[in-house]
């Protein structure tokens, strides 16, 4: 879904949150994304969505670079992160097959590279969660990082914008 | 005697979880058991207490493909109960919200979900290689639904703009304005679609079932009305826990609907074909004719044509009703609540589901029934499959986990509504 409260120029560059607020870790992206959005970077759009494939691609239709923010469930301890470049390699497997509740980002991604309207530029930071509960709160070891998330989610906004900014920071 | 047994984990594009097992007995199919797993939710039971006007955005909740759909039948339950009748703008954006579910729920479906299996593909990526053009016409299609959705509901998923006695606020008229450009593409695309999909070849099976849809003289129905059927059932909502009962079945954590004294029936594309099939938008209505539509259906692979023949009958009916729109300032009616029991229907995408509310005078929830379409629609699911795997016993255990898979598919379950992944057992001897 999309967030009409957040940032929506048509600016070259598109932050995408993914995930559900009502259930607990899923809602870092989102969380990431409005903290963003206070002050967006100029030439950056904001919005978040439910992770849905079809909306993703209609999100994403028109910009140049998108960096999707998402939580991961990974067999890791809660809050590490990590950035993936899915139009360089595989995303990894989701258990199950996809429902039609099911198609998330990684159909969005292979759907739209069938098609042929991925954007030039797709990133993502993966956060692991811990607590994927009924509550619209997240974890302490999540909400303790927020801040360093969103400094690091500025830090990749700012290499998508061409930057010249060191290959890997400490999230 | 010989003993084969098929697991398969999960069958895919279906919406929940659950299983089939077939039981075979010297080549011929004994019993197919549609078994739905997935634990009982107890929305009735969070009913009890509430306030009946947060009934809606509650039952909302059970499905994120057809929100809408609950949304409506619950306010027109608790509308029935409290005497409550709405101005006829208010009749038409509701109709227009439903119009953008079925778009996209049905969109969905049949291009994304559905259509590979008749092409042999495994999913709708392996199927935009060869066939980009129909996926963009379905992206087209969805794009067009979750837009009125989102414009008239307020947002795409569970919309937030429903009140009982009307809607919280008239959408803005800009946004509606642009809504147009999306309808009248994707009007184009769902033609195409239809007879994309009416060149699908099918197998050559033949089920029947007793067809069940809301009926409204002249229209083809969107709107809350009364229930008819093939067999000549003609009754009010009111009549519907006297007319359908449901019944727990060991191997299912869903409920069975029938018809007292008749048995199983089925709701959805089919039926309401069936019912008001001369009603269709005309686009719609000649497509469907075009497509060998006339009369009684009785092959279920068909269903994705119907299918695609409602997805244009409802782009061309938010058309119109776009046309004829106008903002007002107060879009509802205030509502003074009273003990009493209230009856609501509508035609969500996969068929009838049906609320009960009753009521106190403070307008407290005492008591509550949803039936949702895939539990009224699960006997004839299991027939439609004892027919396929009949006709396909000989073929290889592939070959029948397929077309038992595709049988299911066309009735588009929503298991997650009944009570998620479908395991198929086969047990020959």
């Amino acid at each position: 879904m999309t967030d009409p409260s957040l940032s929506h120029t048509r600016a070259r560059t598109l932050l995408i949150g993914v995930g559900n607020t009502h259930r607990g870790d899923d809602g870092i992206g989102p969380a990431i994304v409005k903290a963003v959005a206070d002050a967006p970077p100029e030439g950056v759009d904001c919005v978040i969505e439910s992770g849905e494939a079809t909306r993703l691609m209609e999100a994403w239709q028109g910009y140049d670079a998108v960096l999707i923010v998402d939580a991961a469930a990974m067999d890791a301890p809660p809050g590490i992160l990590i950035h993936l470049d899915p139009l360089a390699e595989d995303l990894p497997a989701v258990e199950g097959d996809p429902s039609s509740h099911g198609l998330g980002v990684p159909e969005a991604v292979r759907l739209s590279a069938a098609l042929g309207t991925l954007p030039a530029t797709l990133k993502i930071i993966s956060i692991n969660g811990e607590d994927f509960g009924h509550k619209t709160t997240l974890s302490p070891a999540l909400a303790e990082r927020l801040p360093r998330f969103v400094q690091y989610t500025h830090y990749r906004l700012r290499q998508l914008a061409g930057a010249k900014v060191p290959d890997a920071v400490d999230a | 005697m010989t003993t084969r047994t098929i697991a398969v984990d999960y069958l895919a594009r279906v919406e929940g979880e659950g299983a089939l097992k077939l039981t075979i007995r010297d080549g011929h199919v004994e019993d197919a058991q549609l078994k739905i797993f997935e634990p009982p939710r107890y929305f009735e039971a969070f009913m009890v207490g509430r306030a009946a006007t947060e009934a809606p955005d509650i039952a909302a909740r059970i499905c994120g493909i057809c929100p809408v759909a609950y949304q409506l039948s619950a306010m027109a339950a608790v509308e029935d109960a409290w005497d409550v009748t709405v101005p006829q703008p208010v009749v038409d954006l509701r109709r227009l919200l439903l119009c953008g579910e079925w778009i996209g729920s049905h969109g969905l479906h049949v291009i994304l979900l559905h259509a590979p299996d008749f092409l042999g593909y495994p999913d709708a990526v392996a199927m935009a290689q060869d066939h980009g053009d129909a996926v963009r016409r379905g992206l087209a299609i969805k794009k067009a639904g979750n837009a009125i959705v989102d414009i008239v509901g307020g947002r795409e998923i569970h919309p937030i703009n429903v009140r009982v006695g009307g809607f919280y606020s008239s959408p803005p008229r800009a946004r509606m304005e642009a809504l147009r450009k999306d309808i009248d593409i994707a009007i184009d695309a769902a033609a195409e679609a239809v007879d994309w999909v009416a060149g699908f070849d099918v197998p050559d099976v033949a089920t029947a079932h007793e067809r069940v849809a809301i009926t409204t003289p002249g229209a083809y129905p969107m709107a809350p009305d009364r229930i008819a059927s093939t067999e000549g059932l003609d009754i009010p909502p009111s009549a519907y826990e006297d007319t359908f009962v449901e019944e727990h079945h060991p191997h299912t954590t869903a409920l069975h609907a029938k018809v007292i004294g008749r048995g199983r029936y089925l709701t959805g594309p089919m039926a309401r074909l069936a019912l008001s099939g001369d009603a269709l938008n005309p686009r719609a209505l000649a497509g469907a004719r075009a497509a060998g539509m006339d009369g009684l259906l009785t092959n279920p692979y068909r269903s994705i044509v119907v299918r695609s023949v409602e997805v244009l009958h409802a782009l061309e009916e938010a058309a119109r009703l776009l046309a004829d729109w106008a903002p007002t300032d107060q879009p509802y009616v205030e509502v003074v609540p009273r003990e009493a029991t209230g009856h609501g229907v509508i035609e969500a995408p996969r068929g009838l589901l049906y609320q009960r509310y009753d009521t106190d005078d403070e307008g407290t929830v005492t008591a509550a029934k949803i039936v949702p379409p895939t539990s009224q629609n699960q006997a004839s699911i299991e027939a439609d499959l004892r027919v396929v795997a009949d006709a396909f016993v000989s073929a290889s255990d592939e070959v029948l986990q397929h077309r038992c898979e595709q049988a299911i598919r066309n009735h588009d379950p929503c298991i997650s509504c009944a009570t998620h992944f479908l395991r198929l057992e086969v047990d020959r001897q």
